[in-house]
């Protein structure tokens, strides 16, 4: 705990002092395309510590955008653990995102985007999220960003229906804040701070509310087209099924725009 | 001697091809990090014969040259960069026959978007190069101004603007609310306590 308020103390000092510009958000989706016709690639390797299970995943992600406001992707995890029977496919997802609201001004934009995310159940028959649910599931919210040259705020906010389990529907909601470290420059070279959180509310159930707060403080690495970027993400608090809890997972990727 | 002829003809050949090139300025609006500015620049990238494409983050202006035998419409250059998901806040462009034409807020000309604009000068005080951008970033995120060009050594600031849309008062203030005392408004202690100590001028204007 005492680490969270360090960060958010640190973060806060960073965004009222600093005039800085920052990257895609690590964790969080981006309602800011970049143009009709791009392509974004992502890898993600992806270690989670659950009282559950521990697993690592690798997640493959391409984005491409079919015009200025649409765009598609397609979301490929590979998980490794040996209590798994080793490497295998976690749940595939599609996703579609239609931007509807876009406000500019000099060095800064205000953007909503629409988003439908459907997973499918070719994982192991696990009960976890994205790596094998064992389930169809259906996401659909809005996700938003401000960005600026001295901020960037991006926040998110979803169902998601797991099919045949309604019980496990849940509502998301996601909120990023980053700060850059260097000034804001094109070509990029960058260094950004990143504190984003997240948070979850199932049904209650017999043992009363389900939810689940995290909390994950990242660091991204931006030169020309490519991004580097970790995180690690604790759990607040959390009171979920089993295979949805998880102590704390650490994430490193990179991303390049094709 | 063949080295001399070859780099002359070389330079000549050069500056015949500049001289026969429309430059274009564009202001765009929404260029919010640098990966904005790299969709912008890949999708001008795209047109054969755009050469010279510069994207300069900070003022969200970008730049290059085409030949002027393709005639660049303002239509084409707002459509490329609504396809590269941003908005065209204005658009200059310098002929190779020495025409200038503008849209948006740079225009005067006639154009359907255009309006009218006026230029003025502030007594605006300083010290460097970061009070420079400090002092345009200001005058410029006020609605209605179209450019502004300080200049250290005349303690000025040049200043185009669209009078309908315009109040020098609220340039003044944006200015003065930076830390840099104008001929009209005085930054308060604070703002200017705040400046960088580099940027630190000789408080005279009252």
């Amino acid at each position: 705990m005492k680490i969270i308020a360090l960060q958010l103390i640190v973060l806060s000092l960073l965004i009222t002092h600093g005039i800085l510009a920052q990257g895609p958000p690590i964790r969080l989706d981006k309602p800011i395309m970049l143009g009709a016709g791009e392509t974004t690639v992502r890898a993600l390797f992806n270690h989670v510590n659950s009282d559950y299970l521990d697993y690592s995943s690798l997640i493959l992600e391409g984005d491409y955008n079919i015009n200025r406001s649409t765009a598609v992707g397609l979301t490929v995890p590979w998980v490794f653990n040996h209590d798994l029977g080793g490497n295998r496919l976690g749940d595939v997802a599609l996703m579609g995102k239609y931007q509807f609201i876009q406000k500019d001004k000099m060095g800064q934009s205000t953007r909503v985007a629409a988003k439908v995310k459907q997973m499918f159940p070719t994982g192991a028959s696990l009960g976890i999220p994205e790596i094998g649910m064992d389930h169809y599931k259906t996401y659909a919210g809005f996700a938003g960003a401000y960005e600026s040259l001295k901020i960037g705020v991006q926040a998110e906010l979803g169902y998601a229906v797991v099919h045949g389990l309604s019980h496990h529907n849940y509502l998301s909601y996601k909120l990023g804040v980053a700060v850059p470290l260097l000034e804001p420059s094109y070509p990029a070279n960058q260094i950004n701070v990143y504190l984003e959180t997240e948070g979850m509310n199932m049904r209650s159930g017999e043992e009363g509310a389900q939810y689940g707060y995290y909390i994950a403080p990242g660091l991204q690495y931006a030169r020309g087209k490519f991004t580097v970027e970790t995180s690690i993400q604790f759990t607040v608090a959390e009171n979920l099924p089993l295979t949805y809890g998880r102590n704390w997972s650490l994430l490193f990727g990179g991303r390049m725009v094709l | 001697m063949k080295t001399i002829i070859l780099i002359i003809t070389t330079l000549s050949l050069a500056f015949a091809v500049h001289a026969q090139s429309d430059h274009f300025t564009v202001r765009v609006d929404g260029l919010g990090c640098p990966f904005c500015a790299y969709g912008l620049e890949k999708k001008f990238k795209e047109v054969d014969k755009i050469s010279d494409i510069k994207v300069e983050l900070q003022k969200g202006v970008l730049t290059y040259q085409v030949p002027a035998s393709m005639k660049m419409t303002f239509d084409q250059v707002e459509k490329l960069v609504d396809d590269a998901g941003y908005t065209t806040e204005s658009i200059k462009v310098e002929r190779a026959d020495g025409r200038v034409e503008k849209s948006g807020k740079e225009g005067n000309s006639g154009s359907p978007t255009g309006a009218l604009q006026s230029e003025t000068k502030l007594a605006v005080s300083g010290n460097c190069g970061m009070c420079k951008d400090r002092i345009e970033k200001a005058a410029l995120e006020v609605d209605g101004v179209v450019a502004a060009n300080w200049d250290v050594a005349d303690q000025s600031l040049q200043l185009t603007f669209q009078p309908d849309k315009t109040e020098l008062e609220a340039v003044h203030r944006a200015i003065a609310k930076k830390g840099h005392d104008t001929e009209m408004v005085r930054a308060s202690d604070k703002a200017y306590n705040g400046l960088h100590s580099c940027c630190k001028y000789e408080r005279e204007l009252q």
